[in-house]
């Protein structure tokens, strides 16, 4: 595994790629035939490309499966930095075409969904 | 075969400090007795009204949140399954497109699987987030899907920053 870090600014309209990274963590990439897929799940061979990571994680109980999860990544700056950022209320649209979009992606999140979980909402 | 894993997003303290200089804020929210803030561009908008989810053969997903950029390039979502405990590499495996790359990682509070690929001229981030916090894992899945375009070099790692700049902790009240 190697870390490697990016320093930079940001920009005046956004954040640069690099400045997003200021701390990579780089798994080292295992080198083996992918198994079989797992009975029941069509997965179109899309998850082939995780290789032995896949057959363990998927029989493991999830209370394991931060660990095995590998390098830690997301948001993991402490409560005193998350406090100090500062909430908003993002102005409102109306318009159809945002929500046209937000059904869209809410139709992607969906398909991921598994068929046993019950509602709530 | 080399497995074609992604290199997680880190949003550590610098980073974050980076992120907050240019604007970021908080939208906050809550789901039972967890707080969600999503870390978002502050110029951003949200849809008044979200569809109604779907509930049926893929279970419910709860819609939250509906965001976009006043442009129209960037939009993103945010749902939340409750009583769901499969892993979250397991959720992205379903609904998959041919070519689509996987992160795994954990942040401070659970598991998170990215899932990258393209759709049509764009690129597509799904990320879900398992929340096991300091009451072990109650079930919540949060998920998170962002659009933008493929032909913009940093809209993607943009997209990942959406994907993985959701905090979940325990809410206080």
């Amino acid at each position: 595994m190697t870390t490697r870090s990016v320093s930079g600014t940001p920009g005046a309209g956004g954040v640069p790629a690099s400045d997003i990274h200021a701390t990579e963590t780089v798994p080292a990439a295992p080198d083996l035939a992918a198994p079989p897929p797992l009975d029941g799940v069509d997965d179109h061979g899309a998850l082939d490309q995780l290789g032995h990571l896949d057959r363990p994680q998927a029989a493991a109980g999830v209370e394991d499966l931060a660990a095995d999860y590998g390098a830690p990544g997301g948001l993991q700056a402490g409560a005193a930095a998350l406090a100090a950022i500062d909430a908003f209320e993002p102005a409102r649209d109306a318009g159809l075409a945002l929500q046209a979009r937000t059904a869209l992606l809410f139709s992607t999140l969906d398909a991921c969904a598994p068929p046993a979980v019950a509602g709530h909402g | 075969m080399h497995a074609a894993l992604r290199s997680p997003v880190v949003i550590d303290e610098p980073a974050l400090g980076v992120l907050a200089r240019a604007g970021y804020r908080w939208l906050e929210g809550r789901v039972g007795a967890v707080l969600y803030r999503w870390l978002l561009p502050p110029d951003w908008v949200e849809a008044a009204a979200l569809p109604p989810g779907r509930p049926g053969a893929h279970g419910t997903l709860e819609r939250l949140r509906g965001v976009g950029d006043p442009g129209g390039r960037f939009t993103a979502v945010l749902g939340v399954l409750r009583g769901c405990y499969e892993a979250p590499h397991q959720l992205l495996r379903r609904g998959a497109g041919p070519g689509a790359q996987y992160a795994l990682y954990h942040s401070r509070v659970g598991a998170i699987a990215e899932r990258v690929e393209r759709r049509d001229a764009q690129t597509l981030v799904t990320v879900a987030h398992a929340y096991a916090g300091d009451t072990g894992d109650a079930g919540y899945r949060f998920c998170v899907a962002a659009l933008g375009p493929a032909d913009d070099p940093e809209a993607a790692e943009r997209l990942r920053v959406l994907g993985s700049g959701l905090s979940l902790s325990r809410h206080a009240g």
